[in-house]
């Protein structure tokens, strides 16, 4: 029996280094935030929403309110608008009047989907964002993450291959959702990363005053 | 030798494991929610074209709230509206009505959101 066996896991922070400029998010402390269904620029079509239903989380755990991302999904295609292209050129005006959020954030998918290689498969998984003010229309914040994991059919890893298996893929029977387990590898880096993610949340600000 | 450096990778690796869990949660602290199946619900309505269906994932959502009640959890923002969109689905426009005002109730952040929900609701 083949194990598949985790040669890796790698994650890009980008050109990190350097704390971000957090002027205008502390200025702003935005406490709502809509999540407009991602850009797609991958070459795999479910790339969207499988992105989508991944970022909910990390950004809420940093203590945001986050509108219902399937629901938002809805009600922008009931008022017309067809798809993420159109709804990323929504005017923040529309925006305002029926939803209000205190900022709204904007997400390109570079890449998702698995390769095939003759012994390997390398799963890719890298976002764009930018977090625009809903009030002022500035950008308060913007980041790229991006998160990969290798498999071989060759069990070399031994223990601690067996450990990131539990731990990282899941559901690795199927490629797609193998994808989503980078998916959200790639959601909590771009939110959560120190000095480059959001600022905490006044829900988390609240949670850490309260202990 | 080669044993020496196969324990010497093992704890590198290791050493990467946790440095990596570190930036993703900041640091060890507790999560402020409860999460049960939410984003896999979004994930098999939107990704994988709503292959269980609205019935499946009302039931799922309704698991995850017995579970957070009993053991005194918070669900995260949005999971009274996914399921309040679920529920109008099958039909059942009164405990949607219930599910956005529970939305509202908790996170205030949604009222204009959440009342235009409910008045076009009250329209259709």
């Amino acid at each position: 029996m083949k194990i598949i066996s985790l040669a890796f896991l790698a994650l890009g922070l980008g050109a990190c280094a350097t704390p971000k400029d957090y002027t205008e998010f502390k200025k702003e402390k935005p406490k709502s935030i809509l999540v407009l269904p991602p850009l797609n620029e991958s070459t795999e079509i479910q790339g969207t929403y499988s992105f989508l239903s991944t970022i909910t989380q990390p950004i809420a755990e940093q203590g945001y309110y986050v509108f219902p991302v399937a629901m938002v999904d809805r009600l922008l295609r009931d008022n017309g608008l067809p798809g993420p292209g159109e709804m990323h050129q929504a005017s923040m005006k529309k925006i305002k009047e029926i939803i209000n959020p205190d900022a709204v954030l904007y997400i390109v998918v570079n890449k998702y989907g698995t390769k095939f290689q003759v012994i390997d498969s390398n799963t890719t998984v890298e976002a764009t964002g930018r977090l625009v003010s809903a009030k002022t229309g500035k950008i308060l914040w913007e980041g790229t993450a991006s998160a990969n994991h290798s498999a071989n059919a060759a069990n070399q890893g031994g223990f601690l291959a067996h450990v990131l298996n539990a731990a990282v893929s899941q559901a690795i029977n199927d490629s797609l959702d193998s994808s989503r387990e980078i998916a959200v590898l790639t959601s909590n880096a771009l939110i959560r990363t120190k000095n480059q993610g959001f600022i905490e949340g006044p829900y988390l600000v609240d949670s850490k005053l309260k202990k | 030798m080669e044993m020496i450096r196969k324990i010497r990778n093992h704890f590198s690796r290791s050493f990467l494991l946790i440095v990596l869990g570190f930036l993703f949660v900041g640091c060890a602290s507790k999560p402020l929610y409860y999460w049960g199946h939410y984003e896999i619900s979004i994930y098999d309505r939107l990704a994988k074209g709503n292959k269980e269906g609205p019935s499946k994932q009302i039931e799922w959502l309704r698991k995850d709230i017995s579970f957070a009640q009993e053991k005194g959890l918070k669900l995260p923002p949005g999971f009274h509206g996914h399921l309040a969109m679920l529920y109008s689905e099958t039909g059942d426009s009164q405990l949607s009505a219930e599910q956005l005002a529970l939305e509202k109730k908790l996170f205030p952040e949604s009222t204009v959101f959440i009342d235009g929900m409910l008045k076009r609701s009250r329209k259709k």
